[in-house]
């Protein structure tokens, strides 16, 4: 197991839009096989730093490495290649495919074959073909929705097409998966499934971080967990050191009131 | 009866090119949302390659297929110039009206201001219900069938189908499942090109070209594909059929010199009706 420096590290990332700093000198790391909870008030700079992770943003300053290489510069594509995945709070699915072709597209990670091999059938498309499939049923039973595979993608209730998200990640068999609020908007059965899937996950060392809203649900899962508040890490810890923190419980309170007391 | 069979096949056969013109235009718009006006082009580059090639004494079939295979690499060209770097949309547009009058431009030089032609793959013409059809219009139909199979076939049935599908869709969660979509958008532009120099090279035995034939070509091929919204390729091969028939019958009960205003006053016409229920694009 690669020690956490090795494995996912941020230093002094920084990304602002316009004169808002989103993502101001964030410094952290999270090691192989983690599962890492990611909270904060709204605007905290939770998605945005998702965000500069997975490579649809670009940091204006700082640096971020992946098994010791730098990715800073690396394309949203290219870091997928390397095994970072990510789901989102809002749902993107293909629409018009079918669940199982949404989660067969997310192996694009790891196959090969090119188009002309596609166009005549080659013999390494079609073996390529073939372990997509595997994969992407294996996926789909994970999150157990293997029952759904001929529906098409849009017409799934919210919880699973959330489900349906995290098995398209998992078919690119991830290093690194982000989840960006996976329990939003979900119904309490909805979260409890999620929450046992997240323990299977955690279980076939996976390394996870999850930002969610939701402090309660975090902390069921989450072995360590990092607090942003307006663009900066504010905290790190266990879920108890986190919830005793004088400056988390601030932040979620309203500073406003806090410095008005003082 | 006779002229009405005569115009409908003939009127088949061209919508038939139209088509491949128009599915041209749907898969670079369905992948970069780039309506590319250069789509033209590619059908008058097909037909003065094929034209080179058999006065450079190459057989028929092996002409036709070499100047597909260029007109595609010409539209890898045309997909890099158009789509590379982070160019905004609309000047992307704008660099295809750009490629379009620089190809007419590169077009007059090298194969001059008089209509070219070649005849089509040797053989007999034939007679259905006494009217007389030119052994083209069967190969055109042949031609643009099999191609459309092979199409819905790679994009229906092929993991490499779904991903573009998938790039179509929502470009932004394709991109973080691992696809390059600027590298599929240069697919597309290869695929457009490819079609639409095929349509070039079956349309110049029956109608000689001349490099200012792209434009024509472009607005009808955009016209049977606005039918679908831009998205859909199956029905830019009815637009394509429709225009093609309504074409004939307007040459041939009315006059040829009105075709394209009839042709382009049925693209208003669709405009209209098409706005009112499908989005453009007709995707997320």
């Amino acid at each position: 197991m690669a020690k956490a420096s090795e494995f996912l590290e941020a230093r002094d990332l920084t990304r602002s839009f316009g004169g808002v700093l989103a993502v101001n000198s964030v410094s952290f790391s999270v090691g192989e096989g983690e599962l890492r909870g990611l909270i904060g008030p709204n605007g905290a700079g939770k998605s945005t730093l998702f965000h500069l992770i997975s490579g649809h943003f670009y940091p204006d300053k700082g640096s971020l490495s992946f098994y010791g290489g730098h990715i800073e510069h690396k394309s949203p594509a290219a870091r997928a290649k390397m095994g970072i995945s990510i789901t989102f709070q809002a749902v993107h699915l293909f629409s018009g495919m079918t669940v199982l072709e949404n989660v067969m597209v997310g192996a694009h990670t790891w196959t090969k074959h090119e188009w002309i091999e596609a166009s005549f059938r080659l013999p390494r498309c079609r073996r390529e073909e073939r372990s997509i499939r595997e994969k992407a049923m294996w996926a789909l039973e994970m999150v157990g929705l293997d029952g759904y595979k001929d529906y098409l993608a849009e017409t799934l209730p919210l919880g699973r097409q959330r489900a349906l998200q995290i098995a398209r990640a998992l078919c690119g068999m991830p290093k690194l998966l982000l989840l960006d609020e996976p329990a939003s908007g979900l119904r309490g059965d909805e979260r409890r499934e999620l929450l046992s899937l997240l323990e299977k996950l955690h279980e076939n060392a996976l390394t996870m971080i999850l930002i969610e809203h939701d402090v309660d649900f975090v902390t069921q899962v989450a072995e360590r967990i990092t607090v942003l508040d307006q663009g900066q890490v504010i905290a790190e810890g266990t879920p108890d050191e986190i919830r005793n923190d004088p400056l988390v419980i601030s932040a979620y309170l309203g500073t406003a009131i806090s410095h008005e007391v003082i | 009866m006779t002229a009405f069979v005569e115009y409908l096949l003939t009127g088949v056969s061209r919508g038939l090119v139209f088509a491949l013109l128009a599915m041209g235009f749907v898969f670079i718009y369905r992948v970069t949302r780039v309506v590319n006006f250069a789509q033209g082009a590619f059908a008058v580059f097909g037909g003065f390659i094929t034209y080179s090639l058999l006065r450079a004494g190459m057989p028929q079939g092996i002409s036709e297929l070499l100047a597909v295979i260029a007109v595609a690499l010409i539209g890898l060209v045309f997909g890099i110039i158009t789509i590379v770097g982070e160019i905004p949309l609309l000047a992307s547009l704008v660099i295809t009206i750009g490629l379009s009058i620089l190809s007419e431009a590169i077009g007059m030089l090298i194969w001059g201001t008089t209509p070219i032609t070649y005849s089509g793959l040797a053989g007999h013409d034939f007679v259905i219900f006494g009217a007389f059809i030119q052994r083209q219009y069967l190969i055109i139909g042949i031609a643009s069938l099999a191609v459309f199979v092979g199409l819905v076939y790679v994009f229906g049935r092929t993991y490499f189908g779904k991903a573009m599908s998938a790039c179509a869709s929502n470009p932004y969660a394709a991109t973080l499942s691992g696809i390059n979509v600027k590298r599929m958008g240069f697919i597309a532009f290869m695929l457009g090109g490819a079609l639409g120099g095929l349509a070039g090279v079956l349309i110049t035995p029956l109608s000689p070209i001349t490099y200012n034939a792209d434009v024509s070509l472009a607005i009808t091929g955009f016209a049977a594909a606005i039918v679908g919204g831009l998205a859909s390729p199956g029905l830019a091969v009815v637009g394509g059929l429709v225009f093609g028939i309504v074409e004939q019958f307007v040459a041939g009960y009315w006059s040829p010199s009105n075709e394209t205003a009839v042709a382009l006053a049925l693209l208003v016409v669709l405009l209209l009706w098409q706005s009112r229920w499908v989005r453009l694009g007709g995707l997320e």
